[in-house]
């Protein structure tokens, strides 16, 4: 793997450290007096001019321009009443009533009303801190160069790719959706996630289904998110997908690898987290009826590359992926028409066109088993069909077993 | 001190003009070159023998001169060259059964050791390519340009030679070659303002800086390397981030489009579709990255330049390309300059 990640990783944690350094954990003070006094002003504002009077179609200029005043006069009187807590307090204070006036101005006047609402609301937190403003401006402001920098070496091509083409700044900008999706959208729920390593080379084997493959990337999201190391998957896709336009590129810049035996090996020798799919075709592509019921794991040939690598493998079964797009049959006619594998007819797809591609917010689990050793089996153990054919076996078992006790527990698909 | 004999073949065309001038440089070793074309520029220390090499003569030549070792560097495009104009057949008798010959004399007159320059693009560009090409993956490269079916032949060929001779026979595969010179296909097809691409296609793509192919053939001959090795810089990247790299933008081209216009251009054998597309379209499309473990380990090369080197060297010669009248001005002042302070420091000392 290439070290762009820790470079990135430490340049981050460099600006962390700065927004730190310009904020100063300042602690809650319980300043009774003050807090009176912002109640009574809060009162006194509303008094004058009843912020129900203000919408969008009145005279706005008329009424609001002394009424902001107003507001930010008595805001400003406010924070100036706050106890000084510092000796630097006083220029603290100017500063801040500056920022929030300039800042405040070139907003409409509605928000300015809204705005000074919630920081009257605040006056006694962290917020009206004017280092806290500071370093939200420098976080901001980093932000943006950091965008528009991206954009500009991107296009002069100064980024770099790791030896299987994962771009590491194209995955952080994947990371928002997948995030969503996990989170909200799946509300995944991950199990186990002991049993993978923090460091070293596994072998995860997966259920696959769902007609478009998403169980792969909430696989990975897993890992990414939860995992306390952080880990990234390398998933193994099918080799149709390479001679894609735009998904060959893609997958390959997310870190997506196509399944040839070959290619697990190398990988696995340079001790990455590899996710496979042995069902492959048969399993993505599976049918409404036929959910939770493991294909044919191919030829067994992920345990001869784990076997011959010493990679452990750890089973995972995932819950709640084989619904996300009922398959209900399988246009063969089209699907040879169109050059696909298969050409799902779902209750939305191709109903709804490109709208039938969203899928169904089940509810997913995805359970992480025990590893199983390999390295007693040495690299010859590889040319051992009887013993690739068993351990085969034994990890299609064990997922298959693990989705029937998951399957038990579940009283509802989406919840 | 006895001196040895190193014979290159080919020794005006590119690579064994500059294979020449750097062995040259050690006193130890005895040059000769043999071409058919007189060098432009003769080298101090080379004696030139002007000939074919396809003559049976040639084992005598080897066994007069007690050759040890030969860099085969013949190999034409028949469009240009020492050879002039080529018809395909004649490009075919040079290129392959030269290459036979040259091995079978090499073993008759009990040479040592045969270095031979090839491509990694005779593994082909496919969908189910491995990442990693390994040295023993099977050769597949397509046979649409002629060029790439005389480097699989010799090849082929040499294989099977492998089989019955003890001879030390070196291949090294060598992926796009980029440096300063700019003088490579690789380096004609990046240096276009806008170098075509395919629409939806970005594949990994492997380079060689120019000096680390002519440091690894050299080190193969002296360290009497026997085997097929891929030579290649560190550092994989997307196509279209090497097109970047050196500082210009790729014009991707709706691939069905693209296969129908080289086939066109196929039929017509076409010179300008042959500029703009050096390769057939498939190497832009699918990857053909050749796996470096055993240049490392058997042939134990350590590349002196990077990718992104070989990429930044293309790129400063390609800023000065339109100022190269100026340059032989810029070497003149330069050399005068450095004569000058020379001659100061002589007279201080």
């Amino acid at each position: 793997m290439s070290d762009q990640p820790k470079k990135r990783g430490r340049r981050a944690a460099g600006a962390a450290d700065e927004t730190e350094q310009q904020i100063p954990i300042v602690e809650a003070k319980a300043a009774e007096p003050a807090i009176e006094a912002a109640v009574a002003d809060e009162h006194d504002v509303a008094a004058e001019a009843p912020i129900e009077v203000i919408n969008l179609d009145g005279d706005l200029r008329r009424t609001s321009q002394t009424r902001i005043d107003s507001l930010l006069s008595a805001l400003e009187s406010e924070i100036r009443a706050m106890p000084p807590s510092e000796d630097e307090r006083e220029s603290a204070i100017a500063e801040v009533i500056h920022l929030i006036r300039e800042s405040l101005t070139r907003w409409p006047k509605k928000v300015i009303e809204m705005a000074v609402n919630t920081l009257k609301a605040n006056i006694n937190s962290d917020y009206l801190d004017a280092d806290f403003w500071k370093g939200i401006g420098l976080v901001l402001r980093y932000q943006l160069d950091a965008n528009a920098d991206m954009v500009k070496r991107r296009w002069r091509g100064d980024y770099a790719v790791d030896e299987f083409g994962l771009d590491y700044e194209l995955l952080d900008l994947a990371k928002p959706l997948l995030l969503f999706m996990y989170k909200k959208y799946w509300r995944v729920e991950a199990v186990g996630l002991e049993n993978v390593p923090d460091s070293g080379r596994a072998l995860l084997v997966c259920n696959h289904s769902g007609v478009l493959p998403w169980d792969g990337a909430m696989v990975g999201a897993a890992l990414n998110f939860e995992h306390e190391a952080g880990r990234v998957l390398r998933n193994l896709h099918l080799s149709w997908f390479s001679s894609l336009p735009f998904i060959s590129p893609l997958l390959s810049r997310l870190g997506q690898v196509q399944a040839l035996p070959a290619n697990a090996e190398a990988l696995l020798e340079r001790d990455e987290l590899v996710g496979v799919f042995p069902e492959g075709l048969k399993g993505v592509g599976k049918l409404y009826k036929d959910r939770y019921r493991l294909a044919r794991f191919g030829r067994g040939g992920f345990v001869k590359v784990a076997v011959k690598t010493g990679a452990p493998i750890i089973p995972v079964s995932i819950i709640g992926g084989e619904e996300i797009h009922p398959h209900l049959h399988n246009a063969k006619g089209f699907a040879k028409l169109l050059g696909f594998p298969y050409f799902p007819i779902t209750p939305t797809f191709p109903w709804f066109g490109p709208l039938g591609l969203i899928p169904l917010p089940t509810k997913w689990t995805i359970v992480f088993g025990e590893p199983i050793d390999t390295e007693q089996y040495g690299a010859k153990g590889a040319e051992d069909p009887l013993l690739i054919s068993q351990l085969t076996e034994q990890v299609r078992t064990t997922i298959q077993n693990t989705l029937l006790d998951k399957l038990k527990d579940r009283s509802n698909i989406f919840v | 001190m006895e001196r040895r004999t190193v014979l290159i073949t080919g020794a005006a065309g590119r690579w064994g003009r500059r294979l020449a001038r750097q062995l040259a440089k050690f006193p130890i070793v005895r040059v000769i070159g043999l071409d058919i074309a007189p060098p432009e520029r003769p080298i101090d220390g080379v004696e030139y023998i002007q000939a074919d090499l396809r003559n049976p003569l040639l084992v005598e030549l080897l066994r007069t001169e007690k050759v040890e070792g030969i860099l085969h560097m013949v190999f034409t495009s028949g469009l240009s060259g020492g050879h002039g104009l080529l018809s395909p057949e004649d490009a075919f008798q040079t290129n392959v059964m030269g290459a036979m010959e040259v091995l079978a004399a090499a073993n008759a007159a009990e040479v040592k050791q045969v270095v031979i320059k090839s491509t990694t693009m005779v593994y082909g560009a496919h969908v189910d390519n491995p990442l990693y090409l390994h040295e023993n993956a099977p050769l597949r490269g397509t046979d649409g340009k002629p060029l790439l079916r005389h480097r699989y032949e010799i090849e082929r060929f040499i294989a099977d030679f492998r089989r019955n001779h003890a001879m030390n026979i070196a291949v090294l595969r060598f992926p796009g070659i980029v440096g300063a010179s700019g003088a490579s296909s690789t380096m004609r097809y990046l240096g276009q303002p806008t170098p075509p691409t395919l629409l939806g296609f970005d594949p990994l793509m492997q380079i060689v800086h120019e000096a680390d192919v002519i440091g690894s053939l050299l080190h193969a001959l002296v360290s009497e390397a026997n085997g097929v090795f891929n030579v290649a810089a560190d550092g994989v990247m997307p196509l279209s981030q090497m097109i970047r790299r050196v500082g210009r933008q790729p014009l991707p081209i709706f691939h069905p489009f693209a296969y129908a216009a080289e086939r066109f251009s196929l039929v017509r054998n076409n010179r300008l579709a042959n500029k703009i597309m050096p390769f057939e379209l498939d190497y832009l499309r699918f990857p053909w990255i050749a796996d470096t473990t055993a240049m490392r380990g058997e042939l134990n090369y350590e590349p002196r330049h990077t990718a992104e080197e070989a990429l930044e060297a293309f790129r400063s010669s390609l800023r000065l390309q339109s100022y190269s009248d100026l340059l032989p001005k810029r070497k003149a002042y330069d050399g005068i300059q450095a004569f000058l302070n020379r001659r100061s420091q002589e007279d201080e000392a």
